[in-house]
């Protein structure tokens, strides 16, 4: 029996206990094989070394100890742990329902701020859902600012509404689960378990927009900069989602009362639950005349683009249906990636300190949206395992 | 080791904790370093090193007696995604600007631009292999034990020779790949 390169490697690192340290130097004094095996490995083992020694810095080092801890300090004081409106917003749905009501609450951020030509309650144009890109927010910048708006919840509560089609609700089969979706449901092959399967009905939003209040809300935000036209006062726009289905892996949370409270503590464990979900595109009624690329600069200065970048990235993209997702421009990471014959977006993120995915797609009109712990490729090995 | 924090809002951003104290104190400069190994410019190591400590004050982990390595295990996370997102956003001027960041110490310009050249290299090396590879070869050459590696990396301490022996076969194939 010869050593393995493990045991030869923590041998030459002395990191073995004193008997398999001892145990391993008997061995190869015996053994003509495992020498030989143990100098190319200290060959190899120092060649990567010299290589990695490139890195260290040569003569500078770190900002002193009490120096970082007067910045650390700085930090703490300075900032609030923020939460993101849109956690607020999602922080009393269930997480099967997560995914597909995170769309909800982003795009009614996104509906607020329409420029429409106003025709109150004529609902000719449609949007649907085809495509999702990203736009990076400085989510921390953005949170500071609704919260010094002391209108912003009136504005939500007096201005949209939400109806919901009720409580996600267990089914036992995907057969089910199809018949009550109308969605040919589509399961990863990757895992091993059955995953539990919820029906997560269908809901609307509905936007009355009130021009005054938007103003104010606004102005207290500091964002004067940001004109909406008058016309816009009256419009109701209209998004509605249809039901869907998630698949959950895993440790997940299903019980409201389990839900976490964006307002209190953190919660401490670190949830091993991946979930895949996938419901029909949503779709948004507004009035015919939508001027929509102003639109959609203006929820790009909203989260915090200037006037030219947002026209820059507004002249991009079809918005009539592309899902525009807001990620946090620090602390995530982003990228296109082929998925399911399409393109789709692949999200890294940390969630409790770990690495997290949300990959997102469209096809053949569904929604598919994957996201639990570990890094991008065990995402894109999950959806190529597709069937 | 456990931390605790204030609970009322208006006090809850001072550190009182001698715990998270020891830990700064402890591992400011080390995790420093190994950022700056991930990243070759200072300022950004002591941002990802300042954002995890803040990330550790608001949101400790659940086990509290490995806080080490948890520290390690999300810096080198933050870091390996700070690489993938500047490559992806700089080009070819962001490698430009590390190779002039880095140059910062006097001597022969020849040497000093294949040293650069190097560091490139290896670096690129580094962002293609698998991030766990990543992750223990720094680590690892950073001098830390088995255990500590274990610790930081969620894995087996039994199990790292073995993973620093592939690590580094996985290392030396892409760095022998890679076009600087």
């Amino acid at each position: 029996m010869h050593l393995s390169p493990g045991e030869i490697r923590a041998y030459h690192d002395s990191q073995l206990e004193a008997g398999a340290q001892r145990r391993v130097e008997a061995h190869l004094a015996e053994c003509q094989k495992c020498q030989i095996d143990a100098q190319s490995a200290l060959d190899h083992t120092r060649q990567v070394g010299e290589r990695l020694a490139s890195l260290e810095p040569s003569i500078s080092k770190p900002i002193s100890i009490p120096a970082a801890r007067a910045y650390l300090d700085a930090r703490l004081q300075a900032e609030k742990e923020p939460i993101p409106m849109w956690s607020k917003l999602t922080s009393r749905i269930s997480r099967p329902a997560w995914v597909g009501l995170a769309l909800v609450a982003v795009l009614a951020i996104s509906l607020v701020f329409p420029p429409v030509q106003a025709i109150a309650n004529s609902f000719l144009k449609l949007f649907r859902v085809e495509q999702v890109t990203v736009v990076p927010v400085d989510t921390e910048r953005l949170a500071g600012e609704m919260r010094q708006s002391t209108r912003l919840e009136g504005l939500f509560s007096e201005s949209v509404q939400f109806e919901e089609g009720g409580e996600p609700l267990e089914v036992s089969s995907v057969e089910e689960a199809a018949a009550q979706t109308g969605v040919a449901v589509r399961l990863p092959t990757a895992f091993v378990e059955t995953p539990k399967l919820f029906v997560q009905p269908g809901g609307s939003v509905t936007f009355n927009i009130d021009l005054e209040l938007m103003q104010a809300v606004l102005q207290e935000m500091g964002r004067e900069d940001i004109q909406l036209p008058a016309s816009l006062d009256g419009a109701v726009v209209k998004l509605e989602v249809p039901a869907g289905v998630a698949a959950l892996y895993g440790e997940c949370q299903v019980d409201d009362n389990q839900m976490q409270d964006p307002d209190g503590p953190h919660r401490m464990d670190i949830p091993d639950c991946t979930s895949f979900v996938q419901l029909p595109s949503p779709s948004v009624d507004a009035p015919p005349d939508l001027n929509v690329t102003q639109m959609g600069e203006i929820y790009l200065q909203v989260l915090g683009m200037t006037p030219e970048e947002a026209a820059s990235f507004a002249s991009n993209v079809d918005w009539t249906s592309t899902f525009v997702i807001p990620v946090p421009r620090y602390g995530s990471d982003y990228q296109e990636v082929r998925v399911d014959g399409v393109n789709g977006t692949l999200i890294q993120h940390f969630q409790y300190g770990e690495q997290a995915y949300l990959l997102v797609w469209v096809k053949d009109g569904i929604v598919y949206a994957l996201s639990g712990p570990g890094q991008a490729d065990q995402a894109l090995q999950i959806a190529a395992s597709l069937k | 080791m456990s931390l605790s924090r204030r609970s009322s809002p208006a006090t809850r951003t001072a550190v009182e904790s001698s715990a998270f104290e020891a830990l700064f104190q402890q591992h400011w400069e080390k995790l420093c370093r190994v950022l700056y190994s991930f990243l070759g410019d200072w300022d950004e190591a002591e941002d990802l090193a300042l954002d995890t400590f803040v990330q550790l004050y608001h949101r400790p982990p659940a086990d509290s007696e490995r806080l080490g390595g948890w520290l390690y295990r999300v810096a080198t996370n933050k870091a390996l995604n700070a690489l993938r997102a500047r490559k992806r956003r700089q080009g070819y001027e962001g490698q430009a600007t590390v190779l002039a960041l880095e140059s910062e110490a006097p001597g022969d310009p020849e040497a000093v631009v294949e040293q650069a050249q190097e560091r490139q290299r290896v670096r690129a090396a580094l962002e293609v292999i698998k991030p766990r590879s990543a992750q223990i070869l720094i680590l690892r050459h950073s001098g830390m034990t088995y255990a500590e590696i274990a610790a930081a990396l969620q894995i087996s301490p039994a199990s790292v020779g073995t993973l620093l022996a592939r690590a580094e076969m996985e290392f030396e194939r892409a760095y022998h790949k890679v076009q600087v």
